[in-house]
């Protein structure tokens, strides 16, 4: 399988070059078998890169040791599913994942028949292909998933078991569709500079792209979070690790860009930036990468050090320049007529809002670098941690969630101070009246909580106003009863609609964060077997150990019956885990996750054989209101993004319109 | 105005009131989260090793001293170096830490101002000239009518 691997890599590689040449020699010349020929290539490559990964998959499966990359990453224990995830476990098999997608990506932008992307979609295959050729390279002649160790060891070494968990299956592959997937907006915001067509048609044919990414990358973020909370055994989901930053980063310019797209749409303005944003996204993606790769800083994620985060920073400096340069060149294609009729309008919200998410990304970038640029200006390190982090990023946060419940609400064009008073008095006054309650009754007196619980309130209050009045509208209208009008205002506004829902996920996320880093308890005891430790509502009764062996470990777990208010709640098994592969035992976490908070608990040691044991009990308020709320947000984006059928023909009736 | 300055005002007066006169007894989390383990690469308040335990009884034996926040974190800064502060010191050349990404934010407001302000007189400017048509009442409920009419096709 090795060999078949390596060959079609190795195929890959030519074709990808081949592609490339005859775009461009298809593009100069106009000549249309060319650029027939150079799109079967971008197929083809597809294929190859399938054909390498189905032959990694397969050596996997079937441990085939005499791969390096199998034998390094699994064992014959090891349980199918994680043999599979061993695929992205390590740096050949997740660049190669990265390959495969991105060649998924390209033959599909290359066999999209949309005749108002035919101009622009010949040069973005170019530049897919071009950012293809980079990991072809790469996966050929740095680091080959196929390479052989030369004989064929008895057993492998087996996955780290904190990659044994159902978040490693999850978290690696959404992140990786998330980075992918910002290539394609980029590689048409390069060909519409490139042909001087900077208007609104890069950005609609880039928008599901685009906005698909931002959900993978959600998806990926909070499921790493996830991952973290369950597996690693601290009871946190975000420790403001570089690697964790890296992910952010592109997440929150992203966010910039495709709020800040709608304005171009609407109003043909803020093209340079929009162009600048999604290149930024882009390298950013790859700065993640190199973060990851390079070992330059210091992380809970290391890859290991390797020559490819060095690759990484030289690819990120060739898009920086190859597309700084383009921009700079075509830098009068992307003069707009930008006209404000009013400082007070959704342009201008939208405006703060870019201000805010891409300065919170530079918080967060300059936190991260911030250790580099010490040691290389002083000489000394220093660590930039969660508490500069939490302390840059919390006020920023705060007035992006309020803005949030603002931005919506503000008309386009012109607003007027009686229609924003008109709009906000209420939920503004609703919102003092809620800080006040939980002030008094749930003692929520620190002034970041309050702030940040009040403003989502007022997020929440504003999306349930802008529904009631679009159904009541509907209603009056129509004579349509309450479901059918609430279907239909969401599923003919799906754009707005499905933003509000996504506004409203991130608001119950909020909450969660909230709840979850500022009222977290947590103790740690010694307790006897039999005794009852007594923690806030909850009696956790100490059972004694127990052994459990399975051929992949064997695990030792304390067995709990819980007491809520009196009342039976629950059983929990913290446990350690000792694999036959691993010298280090793994701490495995157990919890009962609810709506109020989550009790937690980590099995810390233990003496006398069991008779003693030291558990860390965490209460853990609103987290699961995190983790419940990225479903919300899946639910929004997807609506958003969801094929309109009506708006399509609405928007081919303007273009006639226009052409008549 | 004066309406808008009475707003803030209370809102202010609000956060005060909200703010002011809590404290907390300092607890060895509360200084656990601010120190990084060497070694373990995660907080003091959440490693798992046994070096980290020890660091943790050691705070919590500053703290029964009475020792303050500020000063249980400059005997460590003073022990093992800069680096086992999770966050960068506030003062010299650590300052621009701090200091950058509010001063980023601060500068791209201005940006945004200085653009919005000529947007604004670029539209001003356009419209100048144009004259706007007053409607008569009946016009306006006719056209309102005629929209509400369009309205009940399109949804």
């Amino acid at each position: 399988m090795a060999e078949v691997g390596s060959i079609a890599l190795l195929i890959s590689l030519v074709v990808t070059i081949y592609s490339i040449v005859a775009y461009i020699l298809g593009l100069k010349q106009k000549n249309k078998r060319l650029l027939k020929s150079a799109e079967n290539g971008v197929f083809a490559n597809a294929i190859l890169t399938t054909v390498a990964s189905a032959a990694l998959l397969y050596a996997l499966v079937t441990s085939d040791f005499s791969i390096k990359y199998v034998a390094h990453y699994t064992n014959f224990a090891l349980p199918l599913a994680y043999k599979i995830s061993a695929f992205w476990a390590g740096n050949s098999g997740s660049l190669l994942l990265w390959y495969w997608v991105l060649s998924i990506y390209a033959a599909i932008i290359a066999s999209s028949k949309k005749p108002e992307g035919a101009q622009m979609r010949p040069y973005a295959s170019a530049v897919l292909m071009f950012i293809s050729l980079f990991f072809a390279l790469v996966l050929n002649f740095e680091a080959s998933p196929f390479a052989q160790l030369g004989f064929t060891p008895q057993d492998g070494q087996g996955l780290n078991p904190m990659l044994q968990n159902v978040g490693m299956v999850i978290h690696p592959v959404t992140t990786y569709l998330g980075y992918v997937g910002f290539a394609v907006p980029f590689a048409f915001a390069m060909a519409a500079l490139y042909l001087k067509k900077t208007g609104a048609t890069w950005i609609k044919l880039t928008r599901r792209w685009t906005l698909i990414a931002w959900l993978f990358l959600s998806i990926g973020i909070v499921s790493g979070g996830q991952w973290a909370y369950v597996e690693l055994g601290w009871g946190g989901y975000w420790a403001w690790d570089p690697v964790e930053n890296a992910s952010l980063l592109p997440w929150l310019t992203s966010t910039a860009f495709f709020h800040s797209v709608m304005i171009q749409e609407r109003k043909g303005m803020l093209k340079i930036w929009n162009v600048l944003l999604i290149i930024i996204t882009f390298a950013l993606t790859l700065f993640g990468t190199f973060l990851t790769r390079s070992g330059i800083l210091s992380s809970v994620h290391a890859f290991g050090e390797s020559q490819i985060g060095l690759y990484f920073l030289i690819f990120m400096g060739v898009i920086l320049a190859g597309s700084l340069n383009l921009f700079a060149i075509r830098r009068k294609s992307l003069e707009s007529e930008n006209e404000f009729e009013s400082t007070l309008s959704k342009e201008s919200s939208f405006l703060f809002n870019n201000l805010l998410l891409v300065g919170s990304a530079f918080a967060v970038f300059w936190g991260t670098i911030y250790p580099i640029i010490s040691e290389a200006v002083r000489g000394v390190k220093v660590t930039v941690g969660p508490p500069f982090f939490n302390q840059v990023n919390v006020p920023i946060g705060i007035l992006l969630v309020i803005l949030t419940g603002i931005c919506p609400l503000i008309a386009w064009r012109k607003s007027s101070w009686q229609n924003f008073r008109k709009n906000f008095l209420a939920p503004l006054v609703l919102s003092i009246i809620f800080a006040a309650g939980i002030y008094i009754t749930m003692g929520v007196n620190e002034i970041y909580p309050l702030l940040a619980l009040t403003s989502s309130f007022f997020v929440f209050l504003t999306i349930i106003m802008e529904f009631y009045r679009g159904v009541k509208a509907r209603m009056k209208m129509t004579d349509e009863g309450l479901m059918t009008a609430l279907f239909r205002l969401v599923s003919r506004n799906r754009r707005r609609y499905g933003g509000y829902i996504v506004h409203l996920a991130v608001v119950i996320m909020i909450i969660g964060i909230t709840g979850s880093s500022a009222y977290k308890l947590e103790r740690e005891v010694t307790v006897n077997q039999g005794e009852v430790i007594h923690f806030e509502e909850y009696d956790i009764t100490y059972h004694g150990l127990k052994v459990q062996k399975d051929p992949n470990k064997d695990t030792v777990y304390a067995n709990l019956s819980v007491k809520k208010n009196g009342k039976p709640y629950t059983t929990l098994r913290p446990a350690k885990q000792y694999f036959k592969t691993w010298e280090e035992p793994v701490t495995e976490v157990d919890f009962k996750s609810g709506i109020e908070e989550d009790l937690y608990i980590i099995l810390a040691g233990w003496s006398d054989s069991g008779a003693q044991a030291i558990l860390k009990v965490v209460i853990n308020p609103l987290v699961s209101w995190l983790f419940f709320g990225i479903n919300i947000l899946i639910v929004g984006t997807l609506i958003a993004v969801w094929p309109d059928d009506r708006q399509r023909s609405i928007e081919l009736l303007k273009e006639m319109h226009k052409d008549a | 105005m004066r309406k808008k300055i009475a707003t803030i005002l209370v809102l202010v007066s609000i956060m005060v009131v909200f703010t002011s006169a809590v404290s907390y007894a300092l607890t060895v989390k509360d200084v656990a989260k601010e120190i990084k383990m060497v070694g373990c690469e995660m907080l003091v308040s959440v490693c798992r090793t046994d070096a980290a335990n020890e660091m943790r009884n050691t705070i919590a034996g500053m703290v029964d001293k009475g020792m303050t926040k500020k000063e249980i974190i400059t005997s460590f800064i003073e022990k093992y170096g800069e680096q086992v502060y999770a966050a960068p010191t506030k003062k010299g050349f650590n300052l621009i830490a701090w200091i950058m990404p509010f001063l980023a934010i601060i500068v791209g407001g201005g940006v945004i101002y200085y653009f919005a302000r000529q947007w604004s007189a670029a539209y001003e400017f356009g419209t100048s000239n144009k004259t706007t048509e007053h409607l008569s009442k009946e016009e306006e409920e006719e056209y309102k009518e005629q929209l509400d009419e369009e309205f009940k096709k399109y949804l």
